[in-house]
């Protein structure tokens, strides 16, 4: 393979750990590691992408598809799409009186309790994920968390603390930012630890003692301290996530 | 069977699904639909997915059938053998990017052929793998990949005459030199 080879190939590399155990990335990436230009190459094209993709998730929405989307919910028998948008657009008038309504009584019907919490962070490590930041000193991870005005999850058990490889990715739910840590350790073991600050959880468990649970399949332990809500989440068995607590 | 709620599903992807939609139609009314149909046939059907690592996928998968089944000319992508990009691209630092709004790169996406776009929005957006991309399209992976480094080599292309454009990089950045 020779270096037009590779810089084709890694065109198609998302720069995480995900495409890293690849086979199909290994080799342009190991001559990436031989070869400074083809690395300064690599690492200004992943720059570059990352800057579209920012660009490109910044494009706004326009107001109310959600509830336009949400309205659309069926209950009976499947009708056509095409049908369905005939009387869709009557619909769609009167949920937006309804979600106009909503938003005047102060009313939101999103679930944002903890159970709905844990369910959709579990979902999002389900599928591919892409990090904002990695590095292998975790504490670089919180300075780049704390940079963001992200939570910075600082009660790190001390054996997950350990874990080779940190990233992290910044998100949102119920509009209150959360902070994703990702420990990647040997054999592609990851361990998922979400921080939310309290105040937007009110009805998490206060208990500074994990509290194990499974859920859709996934281990996880939740616990609370200084006002930050904890969630590990993992495939490992509740036996090895306990090893780490 | 997967089991998610309607609601999860719609507050996780509408935003991503309405981008991808607006990417191939450049419509933002044509966008809204898609994105609607798309959850719709998800609340009608969605049971039928077994893996629910593959929602993503089957989401986006959904969405552009719907979208190519709407422009009745179903013409199919030909098929292009894995080959290697052949002059270098333009260059155009994630700096110059960053200058840029998000529209602006939208509009400079849209003009790029959809045959190149669909891969690259399905990369950039929703940070599918090459091989998420290929089972989305029902193209071989070899041709994603292909599409995908040609795809940026026109998206840079076109982002660069965007960036000399800005009023902002004119003002501010000495115009990137030509290739």
């Amino acid at each position: 393979m020779d270096s037009q080879q590779a810089r084709f190939i890694l065109q198609s590399y998302r720069g995480d750990a995900r495409d890293a155990a690849d086979p199909h990335f290994a080799e342009a990436l190991r001559q990436a590691d031989a070869d400074p230009a083809l690395a300064a190459w690599l690492a200004e094209e992943l720059e570059r992408d990352e800057a579209v993709r920012r660009k490109l998730r910044a494009v706004p929405v326009p107001e109310g598809l959600r509830e336009r989307i949400l309205s659309q919910r069926p209950t009976g028998p499947v009708a056509s799409a095409r049908s369905y948008r005939s009387w869709l657009a009557l619909a769609a008038t009167v949920v937006l009186l309804a979600a106009v309504a909503a938003v005047w009584l102060g009313r939101d019907r999103r679930p944002v309790d903890f159970v709905h919490y844990r369910a959709q962070m579990i979902e999002i490590v389900q599928g591919p994920m892409r990090l904002d930041y990695r590095h292998l000193e975790l504490a670089e991870v919180q300075r780049w968390l704390a940079e963001h005005q992200a939570p910075v999850p600082t009660a790190i058990p001390t054996a997950l603390g350990q874990e080779p490889d940190v990233g992290c990715r910044q998100l949102m739910w119920n509009n209150r930012p959360v902070a994703l840590v990702c420990f990647i350790g040997r054999g592609d073991r990851v361990v998922h630890l979400f921080a939310i600050r309290r105040v937007a959880l009110p009805d998490a468990p206060d208990s500074a003692a994990p509290l194990f649970a499974s859920v859709n399949g996934w281990s996880t332990a939740t616990w609370t301290q200084d006002d930050i809500v904890y969630l590990l989440a993992s495939r490992l068995e509740e036996s090895a996530l306990r090893k780490l607590l | 069977m997967v089991d998610l709620d309607f609601e999860q599903v719609v507050d996780m992807h509408y935003g991503t699904l309405y981008r991808f939609a607006y990417s191939l139609t450049r419509n933002s009314n044509e966008a809204c639909d898609l994105a609607q149909e798309t959850c719709y046939i998800w609340a009608t059907k969605g049971h039928q997915l077994r893996d629910p690592s593959k929602l993503k996928a089957w989401l986006f998968t959904t969405l552009f059938r719907q979208y190519m089944s709407a422009r009745r000319h179903e013409r199919r992508f030909p098929h292009e053998e894995v080959s290697s990009v052949a002059h270098e691209l333009p260059p155009l630092p994630a700096t110059v990017v960053d200058q840029l709004d998000g529209d602006t790169v939208m509009a400079a996406l849209s003009e790029v052929d959809e045959i190149y776009r669909v891969p690259l929005m399905l990369f950039y957006l929703e940070d599918l793998s090459y091989k998420e991309i290929a089972e989305t399209l029902g193209v071989a992976i070899g041709t994603v990949m292909s599409r995908l480094a040609r795809g940026k080599e026109k998206l840079r292309e076109r982002l660069a005459v965007s960036a000399q454009a800005s009023p902002a990089r004119r003002a501010r950045v000495i115009p990137l030199p030509s290739s």
